[in-house]
């Protein structure tokens, strides 16, 4: 098995991690609402065939009540309070919220009671186990409705399967689920994570509140401690098994669409080394990140009205560096637009000489509306605490963190190096969605190095389909 | 010091139709130059919007200062929206709005510049206005206030820049309407629900008039619609009201308004009775929108309105939640009752689950709709209105949110503080209440259309 960590590349969450027990960082607001964020280093991503889908099972349960409270009794007993409680999972991490408003008179105790007892003891009867299976094998068929979420799924599942031996979510997988497998993965990776991070905005004044809430709901991870700078979790690390070379690109059979949507999305096999973390993030700013001021923008649609939308993809896969963009061409401008789309993947990644080749003054632009862009992040008690929560899944260095914003540097010589090397690192999987009579000889005609795939879309939620 | 408590109890405390209004400190100029000041609202304890007019232009200026943030949202409402456009033109309202980030003679690349101040802007377009929205570095502040001012009244037009954002609209209106199958149902619902009010089109509009419509109609838009006196520009951030009354007058003092013949809005002929519509797509689902004419801004009924969509839907807590979720038979519900100028659409969403068929999801839905009256008690309604309020609560600690909600309600209804007496109109409505106006909700004209599973597209008609 290759090593994970290559020489040149160390990994940005290994730097240091977080000691057992509930990291706590609080925001001032004066108005009286609570808003807590809770981030668990557990996610949807599973290795074992049998534990595919059991957390996203899980995140369903949970609102359906406790050993002892029906969901109607539950659900009415949060209302109560005036409080909603959501979990939502990624890959590696799990978001748990609750939002409530402080009202006199009110006796949080119980609230934190009920919620307690939620985590702990959730309602994972054959009954609400069978229903949220449903619902779950509804959600990902439904899925086949957006053409956007279609691509980006299928890439994203093909990529776990194929460069991370991972085992995505499918229709038979679901099927296969049991009860006792789902309620064993949710003891281990959940109940039983060893640190968590929690983040708030609240009036100083209910911080008693928001401790008693803490302790009693993640009882099993200790002690609460305050801190202004967060630590990364220990979230678990998947090894990918990407060799560079690998190009795929999938074409999704859906005739009778009136767009093309189109996505490449490459991931990394080493992760981000300190010097390269802000270059690759400014790099991916400058070609699409920036929306329609970016490269891609300006290309795609402000010069071509090729499309609508232009958008990065998420910035990491699994902990791993992931750059690409996903964009909507209209059908008959397809041929156009997968022609771009090559040049600009070329040019931007491969032998990216947009970088080196953009004047002056556009990368000093470029790079003061980044820096502003940061600041204005700060400048909310929410995008201050998201900013953490960025640290504490490790997406964003403890180091890099706690420098100044105005302080932060890089050159393109940095940034150009940086994405030219995580791209020649990375497996990347581009998809179209479409009428693959149509699409293939345009695929093969501007993607010339890639390997075609073709997939009746309907068999995306199969697993047959990343075998 | 403030308490948490008492800024509940005075949110809570509201009147209806009463926001406080005050002379204003002195802090707060009562005139500047071209500006005088109108009245001060204070919705909430603790925050207040300044509201002011300049004579000579007819511009309305809204400012709420939230010192140490380092950060202005700054917002333009105009007052012209799908409403106002022309049969074989729909769909220009938000084609301009595009044409708005496409460049002045001092910033010629809207996109470059507004990037420059951080990324942080957007526009959009209802039936109602158009919006368009900054959040930038205080020191920023002057620059973007520039921009908004010059592209107000001297936007730099070509055809050609007007042909390429056509094609982006193009490729919205695909992406939006034509290949998603909420969007497609949307669509589908107005067209239906409407005889002859201009809410029957979408403000993205038809196809062909997009196809039709010439670089000439776009400026005559422009000059028609695009005016100070059709304008609110509401400011929220690091800012004193002396400071925004000081850049307010520097870029936007010399404007003056124009002249504005109000359109006749068709009418919409009372009806009665349910119409009903299935729209066969290449879907995997069964999707349900059922509607009645709801309340515009000036009608007690909207808030009543609103918590009857979301006690009936709400992801959470909706009684249809319960009996279509739960059950199996649906994958989720939703709705949209927000108020309009003229009676929108206040409607119920169910997306069934994948193979329940048409029948059997309508047949549960309307089971569940019968039965929801005796589900809802007094105790109920009491805890929803404060899942209610907190779920309000949370937007409004964003300066970007506060800013576009005082804006658009200006626009809308004159009243920058209506959003926060509309919430605490929320927590007076009655368990009888609901009970009444459930009955309109039963009784009053309706539309229904269900967009079902096809093995092709069923192509959208291109026009009417």
């Amino acid at each position: 098995m290759r090593a994970v960590i290559a020489a040149a590349f160390v990994f940005l969450v290994a730097a240091s991690t977080a000691d057992a027990g509930i990291q706590l960082s609080l925001e001032s607001d004066p108005l009286p609402l609570v808003e807590i964020t809770v981030v668990i280093p557990a996610g949807f991503e599973s290795a074992r065939p049998e534990e595919a889908g059991a957390a996203s099972v899980m995140s369903d349960i949970l609102d359906g009540g406790t050993a002892t409270l029906n969901r109607e009794t539950y659900q009415d007993r949060l209302a109560s309070f005036g409080a909603s409680n959501d979990f939502t999972l990624s890959n590696l991490y799990s978001v748990w919220t609750l939002q409530f408003p402080i009202v006199e008179g009110k006796d949080y105790g119980a609230l934190a009671d009920h919620l307690a007892e939620n985590w702990k003891s959730p309602r994972l009867t054959d009954e609400t186990f069978g229903i949220a299976v449903r619902k779950l094998a509804a959600t990902l068929t439904a899925s086949l409705d957006s053409d956007m979420s279609l691509g980006v799924s299928t890439s994203r599942r093909w990529a776990d399967r194929k460069f991370f031996g991972g085992v995505p979510i499918t229709l038979d997988r679901v099927a296969a689920l049991h009860k006792e497998t789902t309620a064993a993965v949710w003891n281990r990776d959940f109940v039983g994570a060893t640190d968590i991070w929690a983040g708030v905005v609240a009036p100083p004044e209910s911080l008693p509140l928001i401790r008693t809430v803490l302790s009693r709901v993640f009882a099993a991870q200790g002690e609460i401690s305050e801190r202004s700078k967060p630590a990364p979790l220990a979230l678990r690390e998947v090894p990918a098994r990407v060799s560079g070379a690998d190009q795929i690109f999938l074409i999704l059979d859906k005739p009778d669409r009136t767009q093309t949507m189109t996505s490449i999305i490459s991931v990394a096999r080493d992760r981000y080394g300190s010097s390269d973390e802000l270059a690759a993030e400014f790099g991916t700013y400058v070609l699409v990140g920036g929306g329609l001021g970016s490269i891609f923008g300006e290309e795609i649609r402000t010069k071509r009205g090729l499309a609508y939308a232009v958008s990065p993809v998420q910035p990491f896969f699994l902990g791993h560096p992931s750059l690409g963009l996903a964009t909507n061409p209209v059908r008959p401008k397809s041929d156009e637009a997968l022609e771009v789309i090559a040049k600009l993947v070329e040019t931007g990644y491969d032998k990216p000489s947009l970088i080196h080749d953009l004047p002056a003054e556009t990368w000093d632009r470029q790079w003061k509306s980044y820096i502003y862009g940061k600041l204005l992040d700060r400048s909310t008690p929410e995008g201050r605490i998201e900013e953490r929560m960025e640290v504490a899944v490790g997406e964003l260095s403890p180091e890099l963190y706690q420098r100044k914003i105005t302080d932060w540097k890089t050159d393109r010589d940095q940034v150009k190096s940086t994405l030219e090397k995580t791209w020649a690192q990375s497996a990347v999987v581009g998809a179209v969605v479409g009428d693959a009579k149509e699409l293939e000889p345009l695929v093969a005609k501007h993607f010339p190095r890639y390997r075609v795939v073709v997939i009746p879309y309907r068999d995306s939620i199969l697993s047959k389909t990343y075998q | 010091m403030r308490t948490p408590l008492l800024l509940l109890v005075a949110l809570l405390a509201i009147s209806a139709c009463s926001a406080h209004r005050t002379a204003g400190p002195a802090a707060a100029p009562s005139e500047y130059k071209g500006f005088h000041r109108i009245e001060v609202l204070e919705p909430v304890a603790g925050l207040s919007i300044y509201h002011y007019r300049n004579d000579a232009s007819g511009l309305e200026l809204l400012v709420s200062p939230k010192p140490g943030t380092g950060t202005v949202a700054i917002v333009t409402a105009y007052e012209v929206g799908a409403r106002f456009e022309l049969n074989g033109r729909t769909g220009l309202a938000h084609l301009f709005e595009h044409m708005m980030f496409r460049g002045t003679e001092h910033f010629p690349k809207p996109f470059e510049t507004l990037s420059d101040w951080g990324g942080r802007f957007n526009a959009y377009t209802t039936p109602d206005l158009t919006v368009y929205h900054e959040l930038v570095p205080k020191e920023r502040f002057n620059d973007a206030l520039d921009f908004e001012s010059e592209r107000m009244r001297k936007l730099r037009l070509t055809p050609e820049v007007f042909d390429t954002e056509r094609g982006a609209v193009v490729s919205e209106r695909k992406m939006r309407t034509e290949d998603s199958p909420s969007g497609r149902l949307f669509w589908e619902l107005y067209q239906f629900a409407y005889d002859r009010h201009p809410y029957k089109t979408a403000p993205i509009g038809w196809q062909k008039d997009l196809d039709a419509t010439k670089f000439q109609d776009a400026l005559d838009f422009y000059n028609r619609f695009y005016a100070p006196n059709r304008a609110v520009v509401s400011l929220v951030g690091d800012l004193t009201v002396s400071e925004a009354l000081e850049q307010m007058d520097r870029y936007y003092g010399s404007m003056t308004r124009s002249s504005f013949e109000e359109p006749a809005i068709a009418v919409e002929p009372a009806r009665q009775g349910i119409r009903r519509k299935v729209v066969p797509m290449k879907t995997e689902s069964v999707i349900l929108a059922d509607a009645i004419f709801g309340a515009t801004y000036n009608d007690p009924n909207a808030a009543t309105d609103s918590l009857i969509a979301s006690l009936l839907a709400d992801d959470k807590l909706g009684y249809l939640s319960d009996q279509l979720v739960e059950r199996g038979l649906a994958r989720g519900v939703g709705s949209d009752a927000g108020a309009n100028i003229d009676p929108g659409l206040s409607i119920v969403l169910v997306t069934g689950n994948p193979g329940v068929p048409v029948a059997r999801l309508e047949q549960a839905y309307d089971s569940a709709r019968k039965k929801f009256p005796s589900w809802l008690t007094a105790e109920r309604l009491d805890n929803f209105k404060l899942y209610y309020l907190a779920e309000q609560w949370e937007s409004m600690r964003d300066p970007m949110h506060l800013a576009e909600g005082m804006a658009a309600a200006h626009a809308a209804t004159g009243n920058a503080a209506w959003d926060f007496q509309f919430l605490a109109r929320v927590q007076k409505v009655t368990l009888e209440e609901i009970r009444e106006r459930l009955k309109y909700w039963d009784t009053s004209a309706r539309t229904r259309v269900i967009l079902t599973p096809a093995a092709r597209n069923a192509p959208l008609e291109r026009s009417k």
